[in-house]
């Protein structure tokens, strides 16, 4: 019955132990999210430059939707070779 | 340190702050110069229309051929500022409000189209471009929302122009800002107008010399708030940090106050909403933190209009402030009723997320995306709304 009484406290104890850890590490990760924030908001004028390259931005973007649709058009080409091998 | 690293420390800054005295009287200047083309617009309108403004808008009597017009001139010229200027010089020189609603809940659709563009610069990195797309977007989102919400309320109720007008009587008194019965606006814009009805303009037909005046006016609004824009923005970095460094942390509410600040010192939602795209993008703000601050854009971004209203005098000033006021109201209401009941406030979220993971698999959506709801889709309501005789 005593040990039983004691286990639950001993159980109880490193509840609130990994409760408190727990929560502190919580706060560790938002200190460091928060960190990384404000090392990122003193980049702001990079962030700034972005805006004003934004069509050199639309350049980069057809090139790459140009690459990906040469590949699937490929591919269903060789998909259908498989199916009709005969022709 | 020696005597000279002294002098020359000096000259530098002394160089540094005359540099900086000779910007900010820029920007006055062009300020001056903004409101010299809203008036120039509204004296264009009145001379090129008279009386027959509303007949020469019964195109846009429908409010769909409204919202559209103001979103494709939006994605078009990219600055919903300069739509927003345009449209108060419009309805001060007799556009009728009731017209004009529509066009500037479509400039708030039409100016994200910037930041969906700067989205596209993320695509070589797969995660980065799902976040930085999902937190373009998500002003798309958010704007369609508003005005699926609230232009057919608004065209059964009229809350927003009435309150507007509500608003406006209270402020202008008697028809022109006064401070104690003096007009500052008229003497300092007057000299402008009358260099280009009487001089530039002199000899020509009445209704050529109006639509010469609203195309001035439009061009000079269109560089003017580009020219603004550029040297706000390098004016005001340092002021921006700040007030991103105090948000961190604070909850959506400061993140939303500092949108509304940062879009008041650039003068742009463009450029503030941009801005969240690269910080949303490298992951270190989530879509959740931006949220709020994209919407703070939307709203710092009528005190352009209001300050384009300011140069109406007269009679119509009090219609220009309206249309200004409806703006603000607008996007106040949208923020109020959307983001207030979690349900709508989690639908842009939603969309967002789930258009960027199919974009990211899928890159043509990006192109269809930004294609359609900006030009197709407006295009086809419009003739949808002519052929169903709307």
């Amino acid at each position: 019955m005593l040990d039983s009484i004691k286990k639950k406290e001993e159980l109880e104890s490193k509840i609130v132990d990994l409760e408190r850890s727990l929560k502190t590490l919580k706060q560790q990760l938002m200190d460091e999210v928060e960190e990384e924030q404000h090392r990122d908001i003193d980049h702001l004028e990079e962030y700034l430059d972005e805006v004003d390259h934004r069509y050199g931005n639309m350049k980069d973007f057809w090139h790459i939707v140009r690459q990906e649709l040469r590949e699937r058009f490929a591919k269903k080409k060789i998909a259908e070779g498989k199916q009709n091998p005969e022709a | 340190m020696s005597v000279t690293t002294d002098v020359s420390i000096e000259s530098e800054t002394s160089h540094f702050s005359k540099k900086l005295v000779g910007q900010w009287i820029v920007v006055l200047g062009l300020i001056y110069l903004l409101l010299v083309a809203v008036s120039t617009i509204s004296g264009g309108f009145k001379s090129a229309t008279g009386d027959n403004a509303r007949q020469l808008f019964e195109f846009a009597r429908n409010p769909v051929t409204g919202l559209v017009i103001g979103t494709i001139a939006t994605a078009l010229i990219q600055s919903s500022s300069t739509v927003t200027s345009i449209i108060v010089g419009l309805v001060a020189g007799g556009l009728p409000v009731g017209l004009a609603i529509p066009m500037v809940m479509g400039a708030n659709i039409g100016t994200t189209i910037t930041n969906t563009i700067v989205s596209l610069g993320h695509v070589r990195e797969r995660e980065e471009f799902k976040r930085a797309y999902a937190a373009a977007t998500i002003h798309d989102f958010f704007n369609l929302l508003c005005v699926v919400l609230l232009l057919p309320l608004e065209l059964m109720t009229g809350f927003l122009s009435r309150s507007g007008y509500a608003l406006a009587s209270m402020m202008s008194g008697s028809g022109s800002l006064s401070i104690k019965e003096f007009n500052v606006v008229k003497p300092i814009i007057q000299p402008a107008l009358y260099f280009f009805q009487d001089i530039v303009l002199a000899g020509m037909p009445k209704v050529a010399t109006g639509v010469f005046m609203i195309l001035i006016g439009v061009i000079m609004i269109f560089v003017v708030i580009t020219l603004l824009g550029k040297l706000l923005k390098s004016l005001m970095v340092g002021k921006a940090k700040e007030i991103l460094h105090k948000s961190v942390g604070r909850g959506p509410f400061s993140g939303l106050l500092s949108g509304i600040l940062l879009t008041v010192l650039v003068q742009s939602s463009s450029t503030t909403t941009s801005l969240i795209v690269p910080l949303a993008g490298n992951g270190v703000f989530s879509l959740r933190q931006v949220y709020p601050f994209t919407l703070g854009a939307n709203i710092g971004t009528c005190i352009t209009a209001l300050l384009a209203a300011t140069a109406i005098t007269g009679g119509n000033a009090v219609l220009a402030l309206q249309i200004a006021f409806v703006h603000l109201l607008y996007n106040m209401t949208g923020v109020i009723i959307i983001y207030g009941i979690p349900f709508l406030r989690n639908l842009p979220l939603y969309a967002a997320e789930h258009l960027a993971e199919s974009t990211v698999k899928n890159k043509l959506y990006a192109l269809a995306y930004i294609f359609g709801v900006f030009f197709l889709i407006p295009g086809v309501l419009i003739a949808l709304s002519n052929w169903l005789g709307l």
